[in-house]
């Protein structure tokens, strides 16, 4: 009886969490992918929740592979213990996407940023006098 | 640093070939402005004097001037369609490659032009010149 309630908490804790991280991820990275498409809203958009959709797939499908255990839960103690041992994981797991995720963001953002300036340094710079 | 919106490219107004670039490049969709001056022509010597003569050159409206082989990615760069082409044409590899073909094109572009049959700016306007046209006359009833 205890697993089936370690495996419902685990559940529950679990992709509760995913959602929260998915949610702040998806109104928290909007402006950034904002700026990287130079103000185009609905690329954004499109982008962003392809990028959620991508954590979703990944964290849940993760969740549910980790669910199975070997281990024979006889008390309360060892009843937390696993619950924790698998959510810890999960966890670390989400956070990693989430930083996967920041990094994504940002490395879309300067490479918007830098699509405005030509692909090299100036070779020089010079003064330019006005049009007569 | 500040966003490029305008260009001047100082082109050879004497090559064939560069009179021919210049002409694709008016063809094509710009993403930033673009406008083109003759090198050695008395505006380019008067707005630009302290380009060095003789070599393609980009200058933008903030001072910033790029030369020869980066100046014509820099064209890429400022065209739609061509963006992706030109930060492509920055990797090392490629760097090298693009480098060395623009030398040589360079250096025998005049070689080229009479090869490929293509008159400069400077040989059309000569032409232009040398046509006679005929004045107007409205003919007495």
């Amino acid at each position: 009886m205890y697993i089936v309630v370690c495996y419902a908490v685990y559940l529950a804790v679990s992709l509760m969490t995913t959602v929260w991280v998915a949610r702040t991820l998806r109104q928290n990275g909007r402006s950034f992918l904002i700026d990287a498409f130079h103000g185009n809203g609905e690329l954004a958009d499109s982008v962003n929740h392809l990028l959620v959709v991508g954590f979703y797939l990944i964290n849940v499908g993760y969740v549910t592979l980790a669910l199975h255990t070997a281990v024979q839960v006889t008390s309360v103690r060892s009843a937390i213990e696993l619950v924790c041992d698998k959510l810890g994981v999960v966890l670390i797991v989400l956070g990693a996407m989430h930083f996967l995720n920041l990094y994504v963001f940002n490395r879309l953002r300067r490479r918007g940023q830098a699509e405005l300036r030509p692909p090299f340094p100036p070779d020089a710079l010079i003064s330019i006098q006005p049009e007569s | 640093m500040a966003p490029v919106t305008s260009f001047t490219i100082v082109y050879d107004a004497t090559c064939g070939l560069c009179t021919r670039a210049k002409d694709w490049i008016n063809q094509q969709t710009p993403l930033v402005g673009l406008r083109f001056v003759a090198a050695g022509s008395p505006e380019a010597r008067r707005r630009f004097p302290q380009l060095p003569a003789g070599e393609l050159a980009v200058v933008a409206d903030t001072g910033e001037a790029w030369l020869g082989n980066h100046a014509w990615i820099v064209c890429l760069w400022a065209l739609e369609g061509y963006r992706e082409l030109a930060f492509r044409l920055t990797s090392p590899l490629l760097s090298l490659m693009v480098r060395e073909a623009y030398a040589l094109v360079s250096k025998n572009r005049f070689a080229v032009s009479s090869l490929l049959r293509l008159r400069s700016q400077r040989e059309l306007e000569q032409q232009l010149r040398k046509v006679v046209v005929q004045r107007c006359q409205i003919e007495p009833k």
